[in-house]
């Protein structure tokens, strides 16, 4: 689950959907915004969600409290080796949030995740991603 | 001493050399705070987790943690830092922090608003600029201050020597803060290897200020220090040694009489070459005599009071293997700074700027004095000192950079003088910051002092200097109970006022009206100055007025602190 911003509401809804059902299985979220102290959407929700087993991992990209700006993308990256390693154990890609910028830097950064830890020309690792899309486990809700 | 020993010992004892699961906490990016037990172990790293106060309701409603940061403290003794050092903390600052430098009562910087995330990159800027923050607070030796006053220039030199051979002597030696903050290699099992000889597994029972002073100015506030060293001159005006006073401190609680500001009593004279281990002795007869069982009985003050101080100064000399000499004459004029420029030697001045309540910020639309200082110091090629009183002072300024610096003070709004009442004025942080904050004090203290100098003015009093201080809490930061007018937070917008302290540090004041709001306040003061005006005698101080003209009692010791409180004039 990667959602920035606003794009992290669908997310809070499968996560409590998954608490309800008591879903075994993990999942991770991927959620950024612009400040950790003001911008951290539902932060307690997320926290409990943690400590109860309903959500796995959680990372966290916030541009503005440093003055280098981080985004998700980053830290899909930093964890690129488990990400393409969940992918590899049947795991879906979901993304919703922003659509001019995030969305697309988003896949991009997950092409070259998959062209880094398989070691693939670029053709290749956009194939493997093209791959995710059309076996519908990548899946966006971007506007 | 069978009793329970407190539960910050029991953290310290556990804490592996105040290692905790610091390194565990910090990298938990989910939330902005630490676990409970390692909050008391960050304070010995020079950090307090606090969180904006002023947040707190809407937070809860929004389903967000409180407003977690970081107060980072650094290490500086003597308030002495060079120019690159100044604008290093001045962009970690604004890179990391609320974009404004504090600095505090006892000489240094304080960071504001970092959260937990930027908490590393802070620290290892600042030990990038040859800064620490290790043992800035918590249950050890804290900053060592000193007299910043560069005249007579020999004296100045000794006093902030002695307090960096004091301040490296008792650093603390545990490789935790490399470990945790600059990612020195943790060694497996290295924690049973690790030594503090003078401290030991749990350190000390509570918090341990030092400061050293040069006579006639008593601006390092000598006698609120656990231990204070007098400088004393010979006949050629070289340092003959210093006179060792002991069991100063301000803290107490509110309703609790067991508890009380006290002042150090002078208890002998040292050499210089003597002056290291006697700190040690004093420290190490603290460390193995003081209260472990109840924090608010901890520090060295009531050790003082409860062995006495024949028997504390005996257990001292045993440890130094040697007699402290008689205390030597000395005397103090005030606690105060002296502003504007000053002559130093080899043809360098320096000048003492007012920083109110030692909050550097750029006011939007007043004063630029975090771009001010900045610019100066990246043209200035000597010091920054601070002051106790939480001013600066650019030292060593040679003499073609004085017009340039005069230039960019007044560039920056900061050639603007402001009132007597307000240079002797001074406020700890208190909200939203400090968690220990009962009411507001650096944010309020500025209006009631602007109230207050329309009753000096009106009384004529403008020219004279009276010492007002506030504090959040009764804990003391701001040292309010040595000022002639204190105020100590009680509630919000509520405060206690103590009057009869005197000028230059030597006696603590006394309760004289609870619970007073602003113009209470304003009310209450109103006829006391008004009688000061009309009935002091030549050279009078306020305080002193206060006690002479029936108003308070004297307070002569700490333990008469809580006594005969209360106004004394019936009416």
């Amino acid at each position: 689950m990667v959602g920035p911003g606003t794009g992290v509401a669908p997310f809070r809804a499968f996560v409590q959907e998954r608490r309800a059902l008591g879903a075994p299985g993990r999942n991770w979220l991927f959620f950024g915004d612009r400040q950790f102290t003001h911008d951290f959407l539902y932060q307690l929700e997320w926290q409990d969600a943690l400590n109860e087993g309903a959500l796995t991992r959680i990372n966290l990209a916030f541009s503005r409290d440093t003055p280098e700006k981080v985004y998700v993308q980053h830290r899909i990256w930093e964890r690129r080796r488990d990400v393409i390693d969940w992918l590899d154990g049947g795991a879906r890609f979901y993304v919703c949030g922003d659509v001019k910028h995030m969305a697309k830097d988003v896949r991009a950064m997950l092409v070259r995740a998959f062209a880094d830890v398989k070691a693939l020309g670029p053709e290749a690792a956009e194939q493997a991603v093209r791959e995710l899309e059309d076996g519908r486990r990548y899946l966006q809700d971007v506007y | 001493m069978d009793r329970e020993l407190s539960r910050n010992e029991r953290i310290k004892e556990a804490s592996a050399y105040l290692r905790g699961t610091l390194a565990d906490g910090v990298a938990e990016a989910v939330t902005g705070a630490i676990a409970e037990d390692d909050a008391q172990l960050v304070k010995f790293h020079g950090m307090y987790l606090q969180d904006d106060r002023d947040l707190r309701s809407e937070r809860t409603r929004k389903k967000m943690e409180k407003a977690f940061a970081f107060m980072i403290r650094v290490r500086l003794p003597g308030g002495v830092c060079t120019p690159a050092q100044w604008l290093a903390v001045d962009k970690i600052a604004r890179h990391y922090g609320n974009g404004t430098l504090r600095l505090t009562t006892r000489q240094t910087f304080q960071l504001h608003g970092v959260i937990k995330s930027n908490l590393k990159a802070s620290i290892q800027a600042i030990d990038a600029a040859l800064l620490t923050t290790i043992a800035a607070c918590g249950d050890v030796n804290r900053n060592v201050m000193s007299d910043p006053n560069p005249c007579p220039p020999r004296m100045h030199t000794a006093a902030l020597d002695l307090a960096r051979a004091i301040t490296d002597h008792l650093l603390p030696r545990t490789p935790a803060y490399r470990e945790i903050w600059l990612d020195g290699e943790r060694i497996i099992g290295g924690e049973e290897a690790v030594e503090e000889p003078i401290y030991g597994k749990t350190y000390l029972p509570r918090k341990f200020k030092i400061g050293v002073v040069v006579p006639p100015s008593n601006n390092v506030d000598i006698f609120t220090h656990d231990l204070g060293f007098i400088a004393i001159a010979d006949q050629t005006g070289e340092i003959a040694g210093w006179n060792v006073a002991v069991g100063g401190g301000m803290g107490m609680t509110h309703g609790d009489v067991g508890t009380y500001p006290r002042l150090a009593d002078v208890i002998g004279f040292c050499r210089t070459a003597e002056a290291v281990a006697v700190a040690e002795a004093v420290v190490t007869v603290q460390r193995d005599w003081g209260d472990r069982s109840n924090r608010s009985h901890a520090r060295l003050k009531y050790t003082i009071d409860d062995r006495g101080l024949d028997a504390f100064r005996a257990e001292v000399e045993r440890r130094i293997g040697f007699p402290l000499g008689a205390p030597r004459p000395y005397s103090f004029t005030s606690t105060g700074d002296r502003f504007g420029w000053s002559e130093g030697t080899g043809g360098r001045s320096h000048l003492t700027l007012f920083v109110e309540n030692g909050r550097v910020l750029d006011r939007p639309g007043g004063p630029q004095m975090m771009t001010g200082l900045r610019r100066i110091a990246e043209t200035h090629d000597a010091e920054f000192r601070q002051t106790p009183n939480q001013n600066v002072m650019i030292a060593g300024v040679a003499p073609e950079k004085r017009a340039t610096i005069e230039a960019i003070l007044h560039e920056h709004g900061l050639d603007a003088h402001a009132s007597l009442l307000r240079r002797n004025a001074m406020a700890c942080v208190a909200l939203p910051t400090c968690g220990l904050a009962l009411a507001e004090s650096e944010r309020y203290l500025p209006d009631l002092i602007t109230a207050l100098d329309q009753r000096v003015t009106a009384h004529g009093l403008e020219r004279d200097e009276i010492v007002t201080r506030m504090t959040g809490c009764p804990n003391g930061c701001a040292r309010p109970y040595v000022a002639e007018i204190g105020l100590v937070g009680k509630g919000p917008g509520r405060y206690n006022l103590y009057l009869g302290a005197s000028f230059d540090g030597s006696r603590l004041s006394k309760l004289y009206a609870e619970d007073l709001d602003h113009d209470a306040i304003v009310r209450t003061l109103d006829p006391l100055l008004a009688a000061y005006s009309a009935e002091r005698e030549p050279g009078e101080r306020f305080g002193d007025f206060m006690i002479r003209a029936g108003f308070v009692a004297r307070t002569s010791s700490g333990r008469e602190f809580h006594e005969n409180t209360g106004s004394q004039r019936p009416g």
